[in-house]
């Protein structure tokens, strides 16, 4: 929805002229008239009106996560929440990071790398310090996005390790900025509308990578340790602390339901919501600020091993309030699915079983049977209410968009 | 353009290989492979095989090389020199090329077997994508 003001231009001798793109993004109709009827008393005086319609200024959102850039499932879930394909930018670069669909744009942190492969290794530091990457091109251009201007932004290309030539990006709805960095610089923080941290534990980690990696001839068992283990210091030492920042956080952890399960099929997921965040009502199970531990599987609904347990409870994280929302075990059926998501309150959703539908859609994606999915694509619906509540601000208040 | 799918009888050991089941579960065995029990696990997987470009089976075969070649590096650079910064950025530089190929690997995957597909979804108006309704 656009925000449109019409006006007038009169100009007394000169005829009206067009004006060009001002490079803001704003789409602007002429519509020329002249007085040609008697009355030229007035030295042919014609009159001009002008209709600009300034692009809507998006909402950014947040997503820090190790799994790469664009390509995590997240994503596709939340780019499917809003509708439509996301794919990446078509006739560009083909090993371009950004993902567009028809609301969304996401873009890859490391985009903003300052130095490339080489640069880092004559440095000496990894991606995820932060003396390699640019946060005042980061600040200046989420700044220009959020205000309704296009960006020219670098690409980092991960299979040559270069930074590439730049690609345009217009402003869209939705701008979702992911990496290792979003919320490390202060000033690129306060832009941030909604901020998401995807935390996963150690032991998850390594089985997720093994299943990624053990398919490659040159990895082994040996190496895929300890390249977590060589990236472990920086990682906590830069990345980790975005956490107390993040207004949810999605924590991965293994089962507590098997016991010495290391296998990680089955997995232990945590919502965790900060209280207090405009327009983020977090989700509840049964009854808002009380401790549940609630086992679904019983008589109205039969489980197989291992089941699914869930708890929900207020609780303080890094000095926040915070209300965390937990589930244990994995999804067999869809009647499980369907069960579960009639008994959580405060959703988002526009229709009964909306959750649900979405999951199924995605049901070859990983994590569709267990927490993972389901928190995954609960907070793309949350992200979507987010949106629609800032429209609706804004268009309460059309005199002040106007003016910018 | 003949792009279909030929399906290959593979011997594969516990895990299949990406191209297949990319989107599948994501933690799996942690079992080290090279285990008596994988041996008598090994069993016929059915594969679809998907035909590629040339320039993409390049690809992925550059890929696959830069990660055995980065691998070796980091094993050499970290031997006895574990906590050093060299170290670090060794393994660094496997883990970004390990998830550019998994990236790679995710997205041939996913790509449609028509590649005029995509092609025609973006350019309707095209000559190779205009439909003629033949009436006899």
């Amino acid at each position: 929805m656009a925000i449109c003001s019409a006006h007038t231009i009169t100009s007394l001798h000169s005829p009206c002229t067009t004006f060009t793109n001002t490079g803001f993004g704003q789409k602007q109709v002429i519509f020329f008239t002249s007085n040609r009827k008697g009355g030229r008393r007035h030295g042919g005086a014609r009159s001009c009106f002008q209709v600009s319609c300034s692009v809507d200024k998006p909402v950014v959102i947040g997503l820090a996560a190790d799994s790469g850039c664009g390509k995590s499932t997240f994503m596709r879930r939340l780019t499917s929440v809003f509708g439509g394909a996301a794919s990446p930018p078509k006739g560009g670069n083909p090993d371009s990071n950004t993902l567009i669909s028809d609301t969304t744009t996401v873009i890859c942190l490391d985009d903003y790398h300052s130095l490339d492969r080489n640069g880092r290794k004559e440095e000496g530091v990894t991606a995820l310090d932060p003396r390699a990457n640019n946060f005042d091109l980061m600040y200046e251009q989420v700044k220009a996005i959020k205000e309704g201007k296009a960006i020219e932004k670098p690409i980092y290309n991960h299979v040559t390790g270069l930074l590439d030539p730049p690609e345009l990006i217009q402003p869209p709805k939705i701008f979702v900025i992911e990496g290792l960095h979003p919320m490390f610089d202060e000033r690129v923080r306060d832009l941030l509308d909604f901020s998401i941290y995807l935390d996963i534990s150690d032991d998850v980690k390594f089985a997720w990578k093994i299943q990624r990696d053990m398919a490659e001839r040159g990895h082994s068992l040996e190496s895929i340790k300890a390249s977590i283990e060589a990236r472990k210091p920086d990682f906590d030492a830069f990345i980790d602390p975005q956490k107390q920042y993040a207004d949810a956080v999605i924590e991965v952890l293994p089962t507590q339901l098997i016991p010495d399960d290391n296998e990680g099929k089955v997995l232990r997921v945590k919502l965790i919501q900060k209280e207090g965040v405009k327009n983020f009502d977090p989700v509840y199970l049964f009854d808002e600020g009380s401790s549940i531990s609630w086992v679904p599987c019983g008589r109205k609904l039969t489980c197989s091993y291992p089941g699914i347990k869930f708890a929900y409870g207020p609780d303080t994280y890094y000095g926040h309030e915070v209300s965390v929302v937990e589930m244990d075990g994995a999804f067999d059926r869809l009647d499980e699915l369907i069960y579960v998501e009639s008994h959580l309150s405060n959703l988002s959703t526009k229709f009964y079983g909306e959750v649900t539908q979405q999951m199924l859609k995605h049901a070859d994606f990983p994590g569709s049977n267990n927490g993972t999915g389901l928190f995954q694509t609960i907070i793309g619906l949350k992200i979507r209410d987010l949106y629609e509540q800032i429209i609706a601000e804004r268009a309460g208040t059309p005199a002040e968009a106007a003016k910018v | 353009m003949a792009s279909s799918s030929i399906v290959s009888l593979v011997y594969a050991t516990a895990l299949p290989a990406g191209a297949v089941n990319g989107a599948g579960q994501p933690p799996s065995s942690v079992r080290p492979w090279c285990h008596d029990r994988a041996r008598r696990q090994q069993r016929l997987v059915a594969a679809a095989v998907k035909r590629r470009y040339k320039g993409t089976a390049r690809k992925e075969a550059a890929l696959a090389e830069l990660i055995e070649r980065k691998v070796a590096e980091a094993m050499e650079v970290c031997d006895g020199h574990e906590k050093e910064e060299g170290c670090r950025v060794a393994w660094d530089e496997v883990e970004e090329v390990s998830q550019a190929k998994a990236h790679l690997r995710r997205r041939l995957a996913e790509a449609p077997d028509d590649p005029l597909e995509p092609f025609c979804a973006h350019n309707p108006d095209a000559e190779d994508c205009a439909v003629v309704y033949v009436d006899d």
